[in-house]
């Protein structure tokens, strides 16, 4: 098989500074699959966990978002196939893949609920009982409040790049010229720390989407954060410089070196910014940058 | 990198009413003695920077400082007690105040905390639309020190249920100085810690702030003590 895709996926999570002092886990979860020559497709997942008194198991609900919409999303392009029209992917990414995407992630939670039955300790400070599995009823929505997280999710096969994102958090282009700029229009109903997620009660209608061709110029960059990176600064300007920078680090310095000192980046601003977890995976466009300049 | 922007306002009571067995001079003393605290508690969470005001009620309601007062910088000017109390008209004056360009999109969860001893006298309704009518207004911590016994009337706790518009918050009673202290502390602190926490996300209105702040949930009114004395 011919290889059309030349991107590459870097990650990286590190765990609130604040949450560090608080003994709370990294709440957040990445997921990437590279291109392949057998599976010419890169694929982005970035989950948040809520992380609140409420959502105790949000750690692990970020971890199943993060699965299931690798494995869903794979699933979602493949079936759809190479060849078909691009309109066909934006009404079926608009229609069917949310309510795929919340399916999943919930059977993944009743799953892991089975598993792991709620204790009485885990619901010790709230006025309802732990919600059990019952046969042929849906678990309540406490149940799934539980492991709440939101989601970004990226696939970006030879045709075309599907964008999806359910609550806060950021994603980020950065074309070949440098320039910044949002796929999806930023939300600002939330605030104060609220975000609708996995588990809100319209998830799939509060999915936005975007599908744009390969044809034109692609992005050399496609940056997805946890909503704790864009909270260490102090406005959009500031947050699009540091997808700027990426680009800049990308060019002069390649990817390697960019993978390597992602975490420590990331760190450093959890620990000078916002305190919370910060997760950022990047989609490089190879083509746009040179593999290891500083060798050459 | 930059922390989070914090707003805390108290609303503070100065009402005639309060002249009465020494409560202003109660509440000024604690809120001049919570203020160190509140400082420490700010300084523990480098990732957020707190800023505080008052607004205080009595014929009419005026801010008592400028609106961005970081908690470095917040000093407790003693306020007198006289007049009526305009607390509908404070309530619309914090929702004119949580708005852009004062509220970013990453700005913290305001905390707007009343601390009274009675009923309004003016349009209250009006006044708590008014901030409700806002995006930063409805977001808003709402918390109650309510002070002395009038305040724990059936139509004072209807006043309260309806600012704080969440069932599982209750207010924090005071029936004489030291407790009246005390609250005003740990509003002061573990509340200004608690949602100053980038952990404390909601994704559903249903779970609203008693999913971020169990410590703040069902407190109740506690029992008559000898010490009390309003």
């Amino acid at each position: 098989m011919v290889k059309s895709l030349r991107w590459t996926a870097l990650s990286a999570s590190v765990q609130g500074a604040s949450h560090k002092r608080g003994g709370q886990g990294n709440q957040d979860a990445i997921l990437l699959k590279n291109p392949s020559d057998a599976d010419d497709m890169l694929l982005l997942a970035v989950a948040d966990g809520h992380g609140s008194a409420r959502s105790f198991r949000s750690e692990r609900g970020s971890a199943l978002a993060a699965e299931c919409a690798l494995r869903e999303l794979r699933r979602f392009v493949h079936r759809l196939g190479p060849g078909v029209p691009l309109s066909r992917v934006r009404n079926q990414a608009k229609t069917r893949w949310p309510k795929t995407l919340i399916a999943a992630w919930k059977s993944a939670v009743r799953a892991d609920l089975a598993l792991r039955p709620f204790t009485l300790l885990e619901f010790a400070a709230f006025p309802e009982s732990p919600p059990v599995l019952q046969p042929g009823r849906d678990l309540p929505i406490t149940a799934y409040l539980a492991y709440g997280a939101t989601l970004l999710a990226v696939a970006i096969t030879p045709r075309y790049i599907l964008y999806s994102q359910l609550g806060d958090g950021d994603i980020l282009t950065v074309r070949p010229d440098g320039v910044v700029s949002r796929p999806l229009p930023r939300r600002h109903e939330f605030m104060a720390n609220q975000t609708v997620s996995l588990c809100s009660h319209h998830a799939p209608d509060e999915f936005q989407i975007r599908v744009d061709p390969l044809r034109a110029i692609p992005p050399a960059l496609i940056m997805l954060s946890t909503d704790g990176y864009a909270n260490c600064f102090g406005d959009d300007e500031d947050f699009f410089q540091v997808a700027a920078d990426f680009f800049s680090y990308l060019r002069s310095e390649g990817p390697a070196f960019v993978g390597e000192k992602l975490e420590d980046w990331l760190r450093e601003s959890s620990h000078d910014g916002s305190g919370d977890d910060i997760t950022v995976g990047l989609a490089v466009r190879a083509a746009a940058f040179p593999s290891s300049p500083r060798s050459a | 990198m930059a922390s989070r922007p914090l707003h805390f306002i108290w609303l503070a009571d100065g009402s005639g009413s309060m002249r009465v067995e020494g409560k202003i001079q109660a509440l000024n003393h604690a809120i001049h003695e919570a203020i160190p605290h509140m400082r420490v508690a700010a300084l523990e969470n480098p990732h957020a920077s707190v800023f505080v005001n008052a607004i205080r009620f009595a014929d009419d309601a005026r801010w008592m400082g400028e609106k961005l007062t970081p908690v470095s910088e917040f000093r407790w000017n003693d306020i007198e007690a006289a007049g009526a109390t305009a607390l509908g008209e404070a309530l619309a004056m914090v929702g004119e105040a949580l708005q852009p360009p004062l509220m970013t999109d990453r700005a913290l969860p305001p905390v707007i905390a009343l601390v009274t001893d009675g009923l309004p006298t003016d349009n209250f309704r009006a006044g708590l639309d008014h901030l409700l009518s806002k995006p930063w207004g409805r977001q808003a911590l709402r918390i109650v020190v309510a002070i002395g016994e009038d305040s724990a009337s059936n139509d004072a706790r209807e006043i309260f249920r309806a600012f704080m518009a969440n069932d599982a918050l209750k207010p924090f009673h005071a029936n004489n100085p030291e407790a009246l202290a005390e609250q005003i502390r740990w509003v002061s602190t573990a509340v200004l810690q608690s949602v100053s926490s980038p952990a404390g996300r909601a994704s559903d209105p249903a779970a609203g702030w008693s999913a971020s702040l169990p410590l703040l949930t069902g407190m109740n009114a506690p029992e008559p003590d000898e010490a009390d004395i309003w």
